[in-house]
C-alpha cells in the first residue's frame, strides 16, 4: 500500500480512538474535551509533563524501531522487552565492571554492551526462523519471560547491592550517566540517541542497497531471491539491528532514569514499541511522533485523574483503542480511496479481505 | 432473444482513470458472449463489477427483470453469477471434493452434495481425480474442479476470464467442449479472451472493448476476424500495414557466431530424490534464438532457473560465454549481463507494493546508475524509468504509480524493459507473452528479436507453441527433464514435435 495513504488511514484511526474514548469519558460523566485537554496539556504543554513524557518515549521509541527494522523484512518481532531486559543487563555488567573511563567513551561502549546482549537475544529466534523455519512470534515472545526472570535473578543474587532492601544493582557511576536535557528534570538524552537512530534507519532503508534489499525481502521474498538477495542473512542482519536497538532501550533506562538495574525494570515498553510501530506505518521517520503521543497519553493519564476525576484506565482503553482501529486499518481493503470511514469500521473490522492471499492452488 | 441480464450505463473510475464508460450490454440465457480487448480494455473490470468486487461509480444490472445490487461475491453467488479467476482459489491440500463444498453448511456436504457433483461431472464430461489433493492436479483438472464449484452453486451466469491461457494445447478441446455444454444447458457464458480463433469456435457473440468503452457486439458468425481486431486496435491501428517483414530472413546466420550459453550434463534432483533435469546439454551462440518447446512442468521453468543461478543444479556445468558460471550467485550473474524474465511476474519479477520506477531498480540496486556518491539516488533510477516509461509506452506513463496498479501487458513490459537494459550476454525468458493480448505480444517478440539482433543469445521457454516456432532460430524440445530433440522450425511438423513433447523416457534413453 502506498504509504501516504497508509498514513492517512491511521491518522484516521487515531482520531477514531480519541472518538470513542471521548464517549467513554462522557458516559462516566465527565467533559471529554476538558479531560483531552488537560491530557494533552499536561504531557506535552507543561514543562514537568513534558519532561516526563520525553522519558517514556525514549525506550517507546527505540522499542518502536526495534520492531519496525524487522518487520521490514516480514519478521514479527514481539521480543523488544526480553531484548531490553538482555540489553540492560549486559549494559549495567558493563557499567559496574569497567575501570574508569571518561564519558564519551564510557557511555558509547555501554551502549555498544546492551546493542550486543540485545542482537544475542534476538540472535536464536532470528537463527530459528530463518534456517529452521520456526514462528518467530512464538519464539521471541516466550524469550521475554525468560529474559525478564534472568534480570531478576541477576539483581537478586549475583549483582544485588550491598544492604538492598529490594533487588537492585549497584549505581553506575556519574560518569557514566546520560546528560539531562530539561534542567532540573528527569528528561535525559535518551529521546535524542532515539531521535538520531530514527533517521540514520530511514536513510539507510531509503538510500542504501542493504536497506533496500531489507524492505524487498519484506515485501515480496520471491522477487528478492530473484534480485540475489539471501533471504535468510537478510532475516539475520535484520533481526540483529531489531535486538541491538532495544538492547540500547534497555541501556537508556539504566543509565539515563535509574541508575540501577531493577528486577522487573521495563514495564512493558517492549510491547509499546510494537504500537509505535504500526502507528507509525513502519516508517522510522515517523515513529519519534508515535512514540511521543503514545507516551504522552501515558504521562498524562495520571494527571487527568487528579484533575478532572476520569478514571485514568479510560486512557488505557484508548491505547487499546488505537491497537484496534490502526490493526483494521492497516488490513482494510485497498484502492478504495473514497469511503475510508466505512472501511475502517466495516471492512477492516468485520469485512472479507478483498485482496487476501487465499492459497493458490 | 429472451432478455436475462440487462446492463446500462455502468461506469467505473480509478483515480484519473476510467476504467469503464458507459458500458451497455443485453445478454440472454444459454448465449456465448465473448469479450475481446487489449490488455486495460476494461474487461476484468466489469467481470469484477459484475462479481462484486467492485462497486460500480454509475448505472444498473438488472438481472431477469430485477434491478440488482452486487454487493460481495457471496452476493453475487446468491444471483447465480460465478467467476473463474485465472489464478484459481483453490485450497492445494484438499481434494476437489473439499474444494467444491467449502463454506457451505454441514447439511449440504452429506453424501447427496456428493452424489451431485458426480452428476455434474458425468453431465459435462469432467474427469477430475477425487482421491487426490487439488495441489498435485494438472492445471486442466484444477479448472474443471474450479467450475464445478461455480455449477455446484446453480450459476446462471458464469464469466471465465482467460480460462485457456493456463492449459496445455492438449487441454484446450475439451474444454471448449464442456463450455458448449455448460452453453448448451441454458447458462450464460462470459469468455473473456484474447485468442481470435478460440472466440470463433466457442462464442456466439463477441463484445469488443477499448479504452472502457464497447466497441461493438457483434455476432461471430459473421463478422471478420479483420473487423473484430480493428475494432479492438482502434481505426488509428487499423491502417496500418498487417504485415511484417519476415523478420527471419533479415536475420544473420548465427551458426558461426561465439557461443554464448553452454550448458553441459545438467542434472537437477531435488531433495526427495525427483528427476527434474536428466543430462540436459544446450548451446546458444551469440544473436541466436533457442526456442525451449514443452508441455507445462516437464523441466523448462527449472531450467530457466538454474541457467540464472536461482537453482544449483546436482551437476553439469554451465558457461557463459567462455566463464564458468556453475556455481556463481544470482548477483553474479545479473552483473555478468544475464538478463531474465521469470515466469510469474507478480510473484517474481515485479514488487506490486514498489513503484514503477523502484521495479526498474530493484534487481540490481547497488549498481552504479542507481547510485550516486555511494547512494542510491531516487533522481537516477527515476530518470531511467522515465525513458524506458517512453521507449516501451507503458500506460499510465506514471512511473511513480505502484506496479500493481498497472495491466498485466503493461507491467510485463516493465520487466521486458529492465531485463532487455541488462541482457549484455543472455537473455533468458520464460512465457514472456502469457495472458498478454495480441498487440503486446507482438511487442514482447519484437524486442526479443532486437535483443537478438544485437548480438545477444536468446534462450525462449515456453508453452506457446506457435510462439516458440515463430520466433525461434532452432527449437529444443523437452520432454520429462530431457531434451528430447532440437529442430529447425522451418522444416519441422508438428507431428514431429508432437511427438518429441510426449516422448516417454524411456523411448529417449
Amino acid at each position: 500500500m502506498n504509504s501516504l495513504v497508509m498514513q492517512r488511514r491511521v491518522a484516521l484511526a487515531l482520531l477514531l480512538a480519541l472518538t470513542v474514548g471521548g464517549f467513554l469519558i462522557l458516559f462516566d460523566g465527565h467533559n471529554p474535551f476538558a479531560a483531552y485537554k488537560v491530557l494533552f496539556f499536561e504531557s506535552f504543554l507543561n514543562y514537568w509533563g513534558f519532561s516526563n513524557t520525553l522519558v517514556k518515549a525514549s525506550p517507546m521509541l527505540l522499542a518502536g524501531l526495534a520492531v519496525i527494522i524487522p518487520m521490514r523484512a516480514g519478521v514479527f518481532n514481539i521480543g523488544g522487552e526480553g531484548q531490553i531486559y538482555i540489553g540492560g543487563l549486559f549494559g549495567t555488567v558493563f557499567a559496574l565492571t569497567a575501570p574508569d573511563l571518561p564519558t564519551v567513551l564510557g557511555v558509547p561502549l555501554i551502549f555498544l554492551a546492551a546493542a550486543i546482549g540485545g542482537a544475542l537475544w534476538a540472535a536464536i529466534p532470528a537463527y530459528l526462523k530463518a534456517y529452521r523455519g520456526t514462528n518467530e512470534v512464538i519464539v521471541t515472545l516466550l524469550m521475554n519471560f525468560v529474559a525478564i526472570h534472568i534480570v531478576s535473578y541477576a539483581v537478586a543474587g549475583p549483582l544485588l547491592a550491598e544492604g538492598a532492601p529490594y533487588p537492585y544493582s549497584n549505581e553506575v557511576a556519574e560518569a557514566y550517566r546520560l546528560p539531562i536535557v530539561m534542567p532540573r528534570s528527569d528528561a535525559h538524552a535518551g529521546f535524542v540517541f532515539g531521535l538520531s537512530m530514527a533517521l540514520i534507519l530511514y536513510f539507510w532503508l531509503r538510500f542504501t542497497p542493504s536497506g533496500f534489499q531489507l524492505d524487498l525481502v519484506g515485501r515480496n521474498a520471491r522477487a528478492a531471491a530473484y534480485a540475489g538477495v539471501d533471504q535468510r542473512k537478510t532475516i539475520i542482519r535484520a533481526m540483529l539491528i531489531g535486538g541491538s536497538l532495544a538492547g540500547m532501550a534497555g541501556a537508556i533506562e539504566v543509565i539515563g532514569l535509574k541508575y540501577r538495574l531493577f528486577h522487573l525494570f521495563s514495564d512493558g515498553y517492549g510491547y509499546d514499541g510494537i504500537v509505535v510501530a504500526f502507528l507509525a506505518a513502519l516508517n522510522p521517520i515517523v515513529a519519534p511522533l508515535t512514540a511521543l503521543f503514545l507516551a504522552g497519553l501515558s504521562a498524562g493519564a495520571g494527571t487527568m485523574q487528579r484533575a478532572i476525576g476520569v478514571d485514568s484506565s479510560v486512557i488505557e482503553v484508548v491505547e487499546g483503542l488505537v491497537v484496534v482501529f490502526v490493526a483494521a486499518a492497516l488490513v482494510a481493503p485497498r484502492n478504495s480511496s473514497k469511503p475510508i470511514l466505512k472501511n475502517l469500521l466495516i471492512g477492516g473490522l468485520f469485512g472479507r479481505q478483498k485482496h487476501s492471499k487465499k492459497k493458490e492452488a | 432473444m429472451e432478455e436475462f441480464l440487462r446492463v446500462t450505463g455502468v461506469g467505473k473510475t480509478f483515480g484519473a482513470v476510467r476504467a469503464l464508460n458507459d458500458v451497455n450490454l443485453l445478454a440472454s440465457k444459454g448465449e456465448c458472449i465473448a469479450i475481446l480487448g487489449e490488455n486495460g480494455a476494461g474487461k476484468t473490470t466489469l467481470a469484477s463489477v459484475l462479481i462484486g468486487l467492485y462497486q460500480p461509480d454509475s448505472g444498473q444490472i438488472v438481472l431477469d427483470g430485477v434491478q440488482i445490487s452486487v454487493t460481495s461475491p457471496a452476493a453475487a453467488i446468491e444471483h447465480g453469477i460465478g467467476m473463474i479467476h485465472q489464478h484459481f482459489s483453490l485450497v492445494g491440500a484438499m481434494t476437489a471434493e473439499e474444494n467444491i463444498l467449502i463454506g457451505l453448511p454441514r447439511e449440504k456436504r452429506g453424501p447427496a452434495a456428493r452424489a451431485r457433483i458426480r452428476q455434474l461431472c458425468d453431465d459435462f464430461d469432467f474427469t477430475v481425480d477425487f482421491n487426490v489433493p487439488v495441489a498435485k492436479m494438472a492445471v486442466g483438472m484444477k479448472q474443471r474442479v474450479e467450475i464445478l464449484k461455480a455449477l455446484f452453486r446453480d450459476v446462471s451466469i458464469l464469466i471465465l476470464d482467460e480460462p485457456t491461457s493456463v492449459l496445455a494445447p492438449t487441454e484446450v478441446a475439451p474444454f471448449l467442449q464442456g463450455v458448449r455444454k455448460l452453453v448448451a444447458t441454458g447458462c450464460l457464458v462470459f469468455f473473456i479472451s484474447h485468442k481470435l480463433d478460440e472466440i470463433r469456435e466457442i462464442a456466439d457473440r463477441v463484445m469488443i472493448m477499448r479504452h472502457g468503452r464497447v466497441e461493438g457486439i457483434l455476432p461471430v458468425a459473421s463478422t471478420p476476424m479483420a473487423q473484430m481486431s480493428a475494432l479492438m486496435m482502434g481505426q488509428a491501428d487499423a491502417d496500418q500495414p498487417t504485415e511484417k517483414p519476415n523478420t527471419k530472413e533479415m536475420r544473420l546466420d548465427t551458426t558461426q557466431a561465439a557461443k554464448a550459453l553452454v550448458v553441459s550434463d545438467v542434472s537437477l534432483t531435488t531433495s526427495s530424490g525427483a528427476e527434474i533435469l536428466k543430462e540436459v546439454d544446450l548451446t546458444l551462440r551469440a544473436g541466436e534464438i533457442l526456442g525451449i518447446a514443452g508441455i507445462d512442468g516437464n523441466g523448462q521453468t527449472e531450467l530457466s532457473e538454474v541457467i540464472t543461478g536461482l537453482k544449483r543444479q546436482t551437476s553439469g556445468t554451465i558457461l557463459l560465454g567462455d566463464k564458468e558460471i556453475s556455481g556463481s550467485s544470482i548477483a553474479a550473474r545479473i552483473a555478468d549481463g544475464i538478463g531474465f524474465v521469470p515466469e510469474d511476474r507478480h510473484a517474481e519479477g515485479l514488487v506490486l507494493s514498489l513503484s514503477v520506477e523502484e521495479n526498474f531498480a530493484f534487481r540490481s540496486i547497488g549498481e552504479d546508475k542507481f547510485m550516486s556518491g555511494g547512494m542510491i539516488s531516487r533522481r537516477a533510477i527515476g530518470k531511467i524509468a522515465e525513458d524506458a516509461v517512453k521507449a516501451y509506452d507503458i500506460r499510465p506513463s506514471n512511473p511513480k504509480l505502484n506496479a500493481s496498479a498497472l495491466s498485466g501487458g503493461n507491467q510485463q513490459k516493465i520487466v521486458m524493459a529492465r531485463e532487455v537494459a541488462r541482457a549484455r550476454n543472455l537473455l533468458v525468458v520464460v512465457q514472456p507473452t502469457k495472458g498478454l493480448d495480441v498487440g503486446a505480444t507482438q511487442f514482447v517478440q519484437d524486442q526479443i528479436r532486437a535483443v537478438a539482433q544485437s548480438g545477444v543469445g536468446v534462450l525462449y521457454i515456453s508453452t506457446e507453441l506457435e510462439h516458440v516456432l515463430e520466433i525461434s532460430d532452432r527449437v529444443a524440445v523437452m520432454a520429462f527433464g530431457r531434451i528430447t530433440g532440437v529442430v529447425n522450425p522451418q522444416n519441422t511438423t508438428l507431428q514431429n514435435i508432437g511427438l518429441l513433447m510426449t516422448a516417454s523416457p524411456e523411448e529417449v534413453v
